[in-house]
């Protein structure tokens, strides 16, 4: 009975991290638990939420990558620069070169062979530094107002980037769970070796995992741009680290073949609250920087520990 | 110097010089590049250029050492240009009480850091990358809360002031710091048991672990050596720049990796050494310097240096593929 209950408890164990934090932040603060404050916490967390499946869906294949930053800080830059020609056409121009970036790594890690840290880390660099180069290092402002609608409007007193969360989710939930896309996503990760040998088209597969990626993290980028209706190269420059601490804290393995898309969303959700609680809390900036970066240690420890308590009892056991 | 290369056996002549041109291509390089610069640039092979350069490149060099140790042993440090600001930090607060304690103050920050990162990777078996991303963000942080955000000012007693700004023998004091930190860790890593441990383990941990080297210890040990190389850096940035801002220090992580990188230290562990650091270093000196003398805007500086790290590294793994098939 006793190890029943501790089992539901690991099990849920995220789910008990969100309960506990929402009872100190509604302690902490009286006007915190209502409906208003559940949905402009989603509207907050959408846009690291959207950069955060696409993520998962390149951890569980085993690589990853570092320059979704700025992916999504150049996505912003074209889209502001380029809205003489539409909204339309400025937007399908962010994204496209947003995902292009993610084609890029795609080629540099299957073709070139390297490493996907070090391809991911360099084109980091150069696309940020790209941004920098267009912008002339000041941010530049957006001209269209109703681009603007995009994510600052509502539908039945919800806001839209909440929808797109849901939709996102959804999406990347069923395509893991039901679609060869997804099965040779946990295949690749969990052994490339095998699943080649199987038959899976590993190198094909990689670099799709790796534009996906990307084409999500200018999806976040077209949100960013939309709300703050402003493109900057230095936006997102923690925002690989704070997601994939997310995906690893939802139970998504930096050893690949194992995540979850609805852990990650957990992850996203708890990292969010943190965020709000050091804003309830009056919590100095720079603090606010020692606690993040304690997160991520918190987080890819206990997957170390974790990983190697389920290696040593298989070993035990083989 | 520290290279573990695959001879092939009975080769000739033209084997040999192929081999040769490929594993001496960023000497080769930095030769041409050198000529093209002095014939681009009068003022390259002045010595008051030359002599910029050292200063503004060492405390790169001397970080670079670190880095080249800790990716010998399959890892790469991201917080190291954090734990120079935060040793910096330490410095600075404790110059009222004499350079000798201010120094003091600095390794053991450096030695403090080094630990922790390396008792995280080595011990509890954490993935290097994030950890280090992890760290960088605590170190920054610490040193953040630790000025409050604002500017130090370091006031360096007169000898340790002098330290960043005399010449002994024509050369920068801080260049020679270089120098003897270069040679004392190539030493280390290609002439000490625990060095060519170290080797051991960066080629394959497991088969390390096998022939009775204790692995553990051995990559803990190059996150503390980096971290205590870190602390000297410290120490000299702080000699020679009155203005400690924290944060500035970020710009040195690229262009440490890069410069390992560049001078063939592979990223696979294993291969590498201090040799091919510095001649990266004089590479990525080089063209920095010579951006900066043609006027080149500093953001496209920036894209340069990451097409440099991309490139560094495409060709890192030609040689690598390359090895294998002469092996």
């Amino acid at each position: 009975m006793k190890v029943k209950a501790a089992r539901l408890i690991a099990d849920r164990k995220l789910l008990v991290i969100i309960i506990a934090l929402l009872v100190i932040l509604s302690v902490a603060d009286r006007n915190f638990f209502t409906l208003q404050t559940f949905v402009s916490l989603f509207d907050h967390i959408a846009i690291n939420g959207v950069m955060a499946a696409g993520m998962t869906i390149l951890l569980i294949s085993g690589s990853f990558d570092l320059s979704v930053g700025s992916v999504m800080a150049v996505t912003g830059i074209i889209i502001v620069l380029s809205q003489q020609f539409g909204m339309l056409a400025s937007v399908l121009l962010g994204v496209a070169a947003g995902t292009a970036i993610g084609a890029l790594n795609g080629v540099l890690v299957v073709k070139g062979k390297i490493n996907a840290f070090i391809v991911t880390l360099g084109t980091m660099i150069i696309f940020r530094g790209l941004g920098l180069v267009l912008t002339n290092s000041h941010p530049v402002k957006g001209s269209i107002a109703a681009f603007q609608v995009l994510s600052q409007a509502s539908f039945l007193g919800i806001p839209l980037p909440v929808f797109y969360l849901v939709v996102v989710y959804a999406a990347v939930w069923y395509v893991l769970r039901s679609t060869k896309f997804g099965r040779n996503d946990f295949a690749i990760g969990g052994n490339a070796v095998s699943s080649r040998l199987a038959g899976i088209r590993v190198d094909l597969y990689t670099f799709l995992y790796f534009v996906v990626c990307s084409f999500m993290a200018a999806l976040a980028g077209v949100l960013l741009t939309s709300r703050v209706n402003t493109g900057s190269a230095v936006f997102g420059d923690q925002t690989p680290m704070l997601i994939i601490a997310a995906a690893v804290l939802g139970g998504t393995s930096l050893f690949g073949g194992k995540g979850t898309v609805i852990g990650t969303l957990q992850g996203v959700l708890i990292l969010g609250l943190i965020e709000r609680a050091m804003v309830i809390f009056n919590v100095n900036t720079n603090y606010q920087l020692l606690v993040r970066g304690t997160i991520i240690i918190a987080v890819i420890v206990t997957d170390a520990l974790t990983t190697k308590r389920r290696e040593g009892a298989a070993a035990a056991a083989g | 110097m520290g290279d573990v290369t695959a001879r092939p056996a009975g080769a000739g002549f033209k084997r040999g010089v192929v081999n040769l041109f490929y594993e001496q291509t960023m000497l080769i390089i930095l030769i041409l590049l050198a000529i093209v610069m002095s014939i681009a640039s009068k003022d390259f092979l002045s010595f008051g250029n030359l002599f910029n350069v050292v200063r503004q490149y060492s405390v790169h060099g001397i970080l670079a050492c670190g880095m080249t140790i800790v990716i010998i042993g399959k890892g790469m440090d991201l917080s190291a240009a954090s734990i120079l600001s935060l040793c910096a930090v330490a410095n600075v607060l404790l110059q009222p009480y004499g350079y000798a304690v201010s120094i003091a103050a600095s390794l053991a920050v450096g030695v403090a850091c080094g630990l922790l990162n390396g008792y995280l990777i080595a011990k509890v078996k954490a993935n290097f990358i994030i950890v280090t991303l992890g760290t960088q963000i605590i170190f920054t942080g610490v040193a953040l809360i630790i000025t409050g955000g604002m500017n130090l000012r370091s006031r360096p007693e007169p000898l340790f002031h002098w330290l960043g700004e005399a010449n002994i023998l024509g050369m920068p004091a801080l260049g020679w710091s270089l120098v003897l930190i270069m040679v004392v860790s190539g030493v280390l890593l290609a002439r000490s048991i625990a060095g060519r441990r170290l080797y051991a383990v960066g080629l394959n941990d497991r088969a390390a672990r096998a022939s009775g080297i204790n692995d553990t210890r051995i990559v803990l040990a190059s996150y503390v050596i980096n971290g205590l190389i870190c602390g000297l850096a410290s120490v000299l940035l702080t000699s020679r720049l009155p203005r400690i801002r924290v944060g500035t220090a970020s710009d040195y992580l690229f262009d440490v990796i890069t410069i390992v990188v560049l001078g063939g230290t592979a990223l696979s562990g294993g291969v590498g050494g201090i040799y091919r650091t510095a001649i990266g270093l004089l590479i990525f000196a080089l063209i920095s310097n010579g951006m900066a003398l043609l006027h080149i805007p500093f953001e496209y500086q920036q894209l340069v240096k990451g097409i440099i790290l991309i490139l560094a590294v495409l060709y890192d793994e030609f040689n690598r593929r390359r090895r294998l098939q002469v092996l």
